[in-house]
C-alpha cells in the first residue's frame, strides 16, 4: 500500500456552487477574505485553484452534489445551505461541522396549507385535520415536498402520523392547485410564491431557518497538506469576519490609558497593542455598535484626534473557525 | 447463519404440526402498502428502490403484509393459517439490515377467543422450543378501551387524543389528553367560533363560505367549506362540553388496571357496574380467551395484563401481546402479535377478513435450538 503517504499530500478540496446567486455570493465572500478563485482553463472549467494558497483545489458543483461530497468526504470544505445538509445527510452532525453561517442564502423551510383552511393555524390543527381526513375519507393527507427527511422528522416531533409524502422536485407550491397534494413543505424567502399560490405558512410551521454555511467534512482525508491549506483559508476568513465586526479607534490621550476605566466591561473593547503612557497614542478595537459611545467616553477623558477606521483584516492567534475544525478531525 | 437455519426448521415444523402451512411470499414487495399502513416514519427504515415505471418497491420489512397480500390474491374465502420464517430487511443503526423473523397468521376464523389464544399459545411454544422457557408475557386489549369510550360517548377528537397518549405509554395520565388542547391561535378564532356558536351545520357552512368569499379565497384544496365549518362546530362543542370529571376519573382508574387477566377482568367488571356501563359482551369474550389460554397450557397467572398497553392503533384492533426474555438487558420483545381485523380490508380484500398473528425475532432468542 504505497498510497498511504499520499494521503498527507492530498490537496484540500473546497466545493463551491457552480451557478446562480449562490455562486456569486460565495465568490464575493471568498474575495472579501482575499481568496480569489482561478479557473486556469476558462470560465467553464469545473476545477480551479485559489490564488496564493498552496494545496487547495476548488470544485465547482451543484448544490446537492456539494452536500453529497461533504458527507462522503470527497470534499473537505464546502459552501451550501443548511437545509440541504439536514435533508440529505442522515446523521448530519456526525458527518459534517457547520463552521460559520455566511450571511447570504437566507431561506426558511416551512409547512404551508391552503389559505382557505381558515381553521388551521398550527401543527396541532393540521394533526387534527389529517386524522379526520383519514377516518372520514379513508385517505391520508398528502404533503408535496422535496424535503422528505426534514418533513418526516418535523411531523414526527409534532406527533403527526396520518400523512403521505408526495415527492416533488420542482414547482412544489403548485401541487395543491394541481390536486396532487393538499399541503406543501417548501423553501421560501419572502413567502410571496406561497401566497401567490393561495397557501399560508402555519404559525409554528417554520421547520428550519436556513442560510448558506461554510461546512467542513469530518470524513474527508485530512492530511497535513489539506490541513495547512484549510488553516490558510480559515485564518483569512476569520480575519475578515473579525475585521468586519470591529472598528479601530486611535486617539491621543494626556493621561495614561489605564485611567479610562473598564473598557472591556463598558464597551466590549480591548487594547490590542497594550496600554499607553501619558501623552501617548492609544489604539482600541471595539465592536461597531459601541463606537460612538466609546468616542464620547474618550472625549470626556480629554482625548484628541480620535480617529475611527475599519480594518481590512484582523488576524488573531485564537481562531474560532480553526478551533472548531480541529476539534472534529 | 447456521443457528438461524436450525431455528427456522424448528419453528416451521412446530407450526406445521398445528396446521399452519408455510407461506413464502416474494422478497420484493410494493412499498406503498407499508408506507400506508405503518406511516411515513418507516420510510427511513426500509430498503427502497424503483422500477423502470417509477413505482416504489422495497425488500419486505416484515411478513404479515406480504402474507396477507398473497392470501387476498389467492381469492380464497375460506379460513387460512400460515406460518413463515426467513429473512426480513430493515435499516437499523449498528445492526445488520438483514435478519430472520418467523411467525404465524390466522385469517378468516370467526371464533375470536379461541384463535387469539391459539396464536399466543403457539408463540409461547415456539419461543420455548428456541430456548426461552419462562417468558414474561405482556397483554393488552384495545377493543375493551374502544367499547368503554363508546359506552361513555367520548367525542371523536378527545378520543383520538386519549388513544394517542395511551400508545405513547402515558398510562392513567393519558386522561389529561381528553381536555381540548390549550387555545392555540384561540384569539384569532374566537370571533369565528362565537359567530358559529349554536348554528346548525348548514348555516355554519354558509357562514364559512361567506368568510372565504369575503377574503377572496376561491380554491379550497382537499377540504370543503362544509368540512371546515364542521370542524369549527366540533371545536365549539368540545369547548362548551368538555369531557366531565367523572368520565376522566373512571378512565384513569381503568387505565391503571394491571394484573393477571382474571383479576383485571374482575376489576373492569366492578368499574363498569359502578358506572352503569354494559361491557358484559366484551368482558365475557375476554374471559373466554383466558380460558382457552389455560386449556392450551399457558400459565395465565403469570400473564401481565395492562389496560393501558397499546401499540400501533392503525394496525391492531383488539388483543395484543408481547413476549420478553427476562434475561435480555434491553427491553426489546422477542415476540409480539395481536388481532388486526381491519388490515386485510385496507389491503384490498373485498369482504372483511378477521386476522390475528404473531412474529418472533429469531435473532433475539440467543439460546440455540439444537
Amino acid at each position: 500500500m504505497n498510497e498511504v503517504p499520499l494521503v498527507n499530500d492530498a490537496p484540500l478540496v473546497l466545493a463551491v456552487p457552480s451557478k446562480g446567486r449562490l455562486q456569486e455570493n460565495a465568490t464575493a465572500f471568498f474575495a472579501r477574505a482575499g481568496l480569489k478563485f482561478v479557473k486556469s482553463r476558462g470560465e467553464r472549467d469545473y476545477r480551479g485553484t485559489i490564488a496564493g494558497v498552496e494545496g487547495a483545489e476548488v470544485a465547482f458543483l451543484s448544490a446537492s452534489e456539494i452536500v453529497a461530497q461533504l458527507a462522503s468526504g470527497a470534499a473537505h470544505l464546502g459552501i451550501t445551505g443548511e437545509d440541504l445538509v439536514r435533508e440529505q445527510v442522515a446523521d448530519a452532525d456526525a458527518a459534517v461541522e457547520m463552521l460559520t453561517p455566511l450571511g447570504f442564502g437566507h431561506a426558511n423551510v416551512v409547512v404551508a396549507v391552503p389559505q382557505a383552511w381558515i381553521d388551521v393555524r398550527s401543527m396541532a390543527d393540521l394533526d387534527d385535520v389529517a386524522s379526520t381526513m383519514r377516518i372520514r375519507q379513508g385517505r391520508k393527507l398528502r404533503v408535496a415536498t422535496k424535503y422528505v427527511n426534514l418533513t418526516r422528522r418535523y411531523f414526527a416531533s409534532h406527533g403527526l402520523a396520518d400523512y403521505r409524502i408526495v415527492e416533488s422536485l420542482g414547482a412544489t407550491e403548485g401541487a395543491p392547485a394541481a390536486g396532487t397534494a393538499e399541503i406543501v413543505v417548501d423553501i421560501t424567502t419572502t413567502g410571496a410564491t406561497l401566497s401567490a399560490n393561495a397557501l399560508k405558512i402555519l404559525d409554528d410551521g417554520v421547520m428550519l431557518a436556513s442560510e448558506a454555511n461554510l461546512v467542513a467534512s469530518v470524513r474527508a482525508p485530512w492530511g497535513e497538506r489539506a490541513k495547512e491549506a484549510a488553516n490558510a483559508i480559515l485564518s483569512r476568513i476569520a480575519a475578515e469576519e473579525e475585521a468586519r465586526s470591529v472598528r479601530e479607534i486611535r486617539a491621543r490621550l494626556d493621561a495614561a490609558s489605564d485611567t479610562l476605566g473598564d473598557l472591556a466591561g463598558l464597551f466590549g473593547a480591548r487594547l490590542p497593542f497594550g496600554t499607553s503612557v501619558p501623552g501617548g497614542i492609544v489604539t482600541i478595537h471595539c465592536p461597531e455598535k459601541a463606537v460612538f459611545a466609546l468616542v464620547d467616553h474618550l472625549a470626556k477623558a480629554g482625548a484628541d484626534d480620535i480617529t475611527v477606521s475599519a480594518p481590512a483584516y484582523v488576524f488573531r492567534k485564537a481562531n474560532p473557525l480553526i478551533e472548531r475544525l480541529q476539534a472534529r478531525i | 447463519m447456521p443457528a438461524n437455519a436450525a431455528s427456522i426448521e424448528t419453528v416451521i415444523a412446530l407450526f406445521a404440526r398445528e396446521g399452519y402451512a408455510r407461506a413464502e411470499p416474494a422478497i420484493l414487495q410494493p412499498a406503498d402498502v407499508f408506507l400506508d399502513l405503518s406511516g411515513e416514519d418507516i420510510r427511513r427504515r426500509i430498503f427502497m428502490t424503483q422500477d423502470a415505471d417509477g413505482r416504489d418497491w422495497c425488500l419486505r420489512p416484515e411478513y404479515t403484509i406480504p402474507v396477507a397480500l398473497d392470501h387476498i390474491a389467492s381469492g380464497s374465502s375460506e379460513p387460512a393459517a400460515y406460518a413463515y420464517a426467513g429473512p426480513v430487511f430493515r435499516m437499523r443503526a449498528g445492526e445488520p439490515g438483514e435478519f430472520a423473523q418467523a411467525g404465524i397468521e390466522s385469517f378468516g376464523r370467526e371464533d375470536f377467543a379461541a384463535t387469539d389464544a391459539e396464536i399466543m399459545a403457539l408463540t409461547v411454544e415456539a419461543t420455548a422450543a428456541l430456548g426461552l422457557s419462562v417468558p414474561k408475557i405482556l397483554m393488552g386489549d384495545v377493543a375493551l378501551l374502544v367499547a368503554l369510550l363508546d359506552g361513555l360517548s367520548v367525542p371523536a377528537g378527545a378520543r383520538r387524543r386519549l388513544m394517542r397518549a395511551v400508545v405513547q405509554g402515558r398510562g392513567p395520565q393519558a386522561v389529561d389528553a381528553l381536555d381540548p388542547p390549550a387555545a392555540e391561535g384561540g384569539s384569532a378564532h374566537a370571533g369565528l367560533l362565537k359567530a358559529l356558536e349554536g348554528q346548525d351545520p348548514k348555516a355554519a357552512k354558509a357562514f364559512v363560505e361567506d368568510v372565504l368569499s369575503i377574503a377572496g379565497i376561491s380554491t379550497v384544496g382537499g377540504r370543503s367549506a362544509g368540512d371546515i365549518a364542521e370542524r369549527f362546530l366540533a371545536r365549539a362543542a368540545e369547548r362548551e362540553n368538555p369531557v366531565n370529571a367523572d368520565v376522566k376519573a373512571l378512565l384513569a382508574q381503568v387505565l391503571a388496571i394491571k394484573g393477571d387477566p382474571d383479576s383485571a377482568s374482575a376489576a373492569l367488571r366492578a368499574l363498569a357496574d359502578q358506572a352503569l356501563l354494559d361491557l358484559g359482551r366484551e368482558l365475557d369474550a375476554f374471559d373466554e380467551r383466558t380460558g382457552f389460554l389455560a386449556v392450551r397450557g399457558v400459565d395465565v397467572g403469570t400473564i401481565a395484563f395492562q389496560a393501558a398497553f397499546a401499540r400501533n392503533l392503525d394496525y391492531y384492533t383488539g388483543f395484543i401481546f408481547e413476549l420478553h426474555d427476562p434475561d435480555r438487558p434491553d427491553l426489546k420483545p422477542v415476540a409480539g402479535g395481536g388481532r388486526y381485523d381491519n388490515v386485510l380490508g385496507r389491503l384490498g380484500a373485498t369482504a372483511p377478513i378477521p386476522a390475528v398473528g404473531a412474529s418472533i425475532w429469531l435473532e433475539r432468542l440467543a439460546g440455540d435450538a439444537a
